[in-house]
């Protein structure tokens, strides 16, 4: 399949009086043409991090300090600033958790949908109106000519994120990412943004990168998952490799720590405990392993490679190694 | 036995407006008729998308909202008949606990004075060192460790600011515990740590929740009985099991679709009742019933009667006239 966007061994640091926060050590990753990729984990692991690496805006004190991000041929860490903000405004576009923080609260609607029309794609008056109204009528806000002189405190969570998905799609990009678009909204409204991002990935052929804590959402959209942990991928598959045959204890965590609606009987849950590793000293070892119900001695010094389970299957944990002891869960690729 | 909490027409309105002279003008009914029981060691779930008066809810069988109209009864005691003596004994048997561990804790407090205030204020310790025993006892008791007590809350994840929240609660040993959207701010893999403990503390001790949240697999997880409430008011209240099988008002049915499954084959296949629009104002609600405007079955007796809460057997609640 035809790769959009290929991030390659990407390494983004802050560094701060409290020392060098390592907060994506080594991550890659690609999205094919029309696909939605899900990057999962918990808060912290770095994937808003890795987002902006790929927007090209992180914030100082971080620099992206090593690794290579191909969009549609193109190196974007090589890119000049003027180049990176055509591609922001023209082929990748970029949704928060809280749209409130993206839209100016002073400006109404229209005038940030036109000024960005504006900006980009060089549409005035009546036509970038026009665009407006037909963005906002895609996205599914009612009776758009009404609202679209209203300001963003106007609308409601749901819709002020709908209107974010609007102005994200002014520009018509190859590839929409969506940090956390539902986190923040109800369960009914968040069905609602998810079902609206899966009909216009369909409808405008676009690829997704979907951003959440919570592998419940991503079943729905998502072809294929990323599992983040520590600034680092542990696993990634396609849906199916990663919901039924899951190969990381993470992995198995996160699954089991959050009950089904269509469970018949009431299974405890089986949390992750402890926390997520300080990103200043990273372990040495699998970041996992002090959470982990089966790290071994290796676990603790050594960092696992990564195993092949099939074209679009891979872990990083050292069960997958011949010397491991069997694990019933674990279906063991190459040798790690 | 009678049930330990025993809720019944409970109403709070908010005065939005006023008129000139300072009369009350318009009203934000957030709960409107509100009826339920709890029994001894059960948890009952709440759930309804935010703004629908869930917290109201909470907040005002606790009286940390006076009520504008209905009872509660605790143990058969009337709630809202206590004088503020009463009322004091009354708050050692009822906690809250509350959805934003990072605004419900006192940033200049340390931990140990957060958790040893109920025990200052209801005197339940007879010298300094009981009072730092007892507290030592319940950073334990939530999994936190005694040299926690000397530390602020910034210096703790989410997840242990709500064992700290856990732990206040629990200082005046009480009987039931108003848990509002515990969890809804923590990360998934922290949030079973939470649910977990609960569940803990409630076999241990045999107490009563009040389980409030808008993510209904959690709610159904976690409770005997699920109430399901929209707009003020609650629409259905059954069995949680039942709930799930058998939903009736076509709001439950909705509520429950919107909720993903972490399984492709499943949600390759689900079809998803997707609710238009939004909740509407609390402050001049739909006459009739309250869903009507986003209830794909709605019919003209909809819009000129309130359907009542009817009984359809086995403790199945429900109000809509389709039934
Ligand atoms: N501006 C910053 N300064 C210092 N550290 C930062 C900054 N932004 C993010 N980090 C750190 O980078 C890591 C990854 O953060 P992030 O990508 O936001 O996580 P996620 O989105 O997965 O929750 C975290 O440890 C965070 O503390
Ligand atoms: N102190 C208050 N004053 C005025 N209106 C309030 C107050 N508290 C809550 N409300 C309103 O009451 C309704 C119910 O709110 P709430 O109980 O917080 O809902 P939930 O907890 O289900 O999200 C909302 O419309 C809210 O705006
Ligand atoms: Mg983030
Ligand atoms: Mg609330």
């Amino acid at each position: 399949m035809d790769r959009l966007l290929e991030v390659t061994n990407l390494h983004t640091s802050f560094r701060t009086y409290a020392g060098v926060v390592q907060a994506v050590r080594g991550v890659s990753f690609h999205v094919n043409r029309g696909e939605a990729v899900a990057l999962v984990g918990e808060s912290g692991c770095g994937k808003s991090v890795t987002a902006l690496s790929i927007m090209q805006l992180v914030p100082p004190p971080g620099k992206v300090t090593e690794g290579c991000i191909a969009f549609d041929g193109k190196d974007l860490t090589a890119m000049t600033e003027r180049e990176m903000q055509h591609v922001r405004g023209n082929e990748i576009g970029m949704i928060f958790q809280d749209p409130m923080t993206s839209l100016n609260p002073v400006l109404s609607i229209k005038t940030q949908i036109v000024e960005s029309l504006r900006l980009h794609q060089n549409l005035r008056g009546e036509a970038a109106t026009h665009r407006a109204l037909e963005l906002l009528r895609m996205v599914g806000i009612p009776s758009p000519e009404r609202r679209l002189a209203a300001y963003p405190h106007q609308f409601s969570g749901g819709m002020r994120q709908r209107v974010m998905i609007a102005m994200a799609l002014a520009c018509s990009p190859k590839l929409l990412i969506a940090d956390e678009p539902t986190t923040a909204l109800d369960v009914t409204i968040q069905a609602q943004i998810i079902e609206l991002m899966k009909e216009l990935k369909e409808k405008l052929g676009m690829s997704i990168i979907l951003i959440t804590h919570d592998l419940g959402v991503v079943a729905g959209l998502a072809q294929r998952v990323v599992v983040m942990y520590a600034g680092k991928v542990a696993e990634q598959g396609t849906v199916d490799e990663i919901y039924k045959s899951p190969q990381h204890p993470y992995t198995w965590g996160l699954l089991k720590s959050v009950p089904r609606l269509d469970a018949t009987r009431k299974d405890k849950l089986v949390p992750i405990y402890g926390q997520p590793p300080d990103l200043i000293s990273p372990p040495q070892g699998c970041p996992f392993a002090p959470r982990c119900d089966w790290a071994m001695n290796i676990c603790k010094t050594a960092q696992p490679e990564f195993t092949t389970l099939s074209d679009t299957h891979q872990v990083a944990c050292w069960l997958q190694h011949s010397m491991a002891p069997a694990n019933p869960r674990v279906k063991r690729g190459g040798a790690a | 036995m009678a049930p330990l909490i025993e809720v019944k027409n409970l109403k709070k309105y908010f005065v939005v407006a006023r008129t000139r002279l300072g009369a009350p003008k318009s009203w934000l009914k957030a709960v409107d008729d509100v009826s339920f029981t709890i029994d001894r060691g059960e948890t009952l779930g709440l759930v309804g998308e935010s703004g629908c008066g869930k917290t109201t809810v909470g907040r005002t069988i606790c009286r940390l909202y006076e009520p504008t109209g209905g009872e509660v009864l605790f143990d058969g005691q009337p709630v809202f008949k206590l004088d503020r003596r009463e009322m004091l004994a009354m708050r050692r048997k009822m906690q809250m606990i509350f959805q934003d561990p990072y605004a419900s804790l006192n940033p200049r407090m340390t931990v140990g004075d957060i958790v040893g205030e109920p025990i200052d204020i209801h005197r339940l310790a007879s010298s300094k060192a009981e009072r730092d025993e007892m507290v030592h006892e319940l950073l334990h008791t939530v999994g936190l460790s005694p040299e926690h007590a000397a530390r602020f809350p910034h210096e703790f994840s989410g997840g242990q600011r709500q064992r700290i929240g856990v732990a206040r609660a629990l200082a005046v040993n009480p009987s039931f515990i108003i848990c509002d959207e515990p969890i809804s701010a923590l990360d998934v893999s922290i949030q079973a740590q939470i649910i977990n403990m609960l569940e803990e503390l409630q076999e241990k001790r045999g107490l009563s929740y009040l389980f409030i949240a808008h993510d209904l697999s959690m709610v159904k997880h976690t409770s005997r009985r699920v109430a399901v409430m929209y707009l003020g008011k609650i629409v259905e209240l059954a069995e949680s099991v039942e709930l799930y099988r058998n939903p009736l008002h076509p709001y439950t049915k909705a509520l429950l679709s919107a909720i993903p499954i972490p399984d492709p084959d499943v949600e390759r296949t689900r079809h998803r009742i997707i609710l238009e629009g939004d909740v509407p104002s609390p402050i001049d609600p739909p006459a009739g019933c309250r869903f009507r405007g986003r209830c794909s079955y709605a019919m003209p007796v909809c819009a000129e009667q309130e359907p009542p809460m009817r009984d359809v057997g086995d403790g199945h609640h429900v109000a809509c006239h389709l039934i």
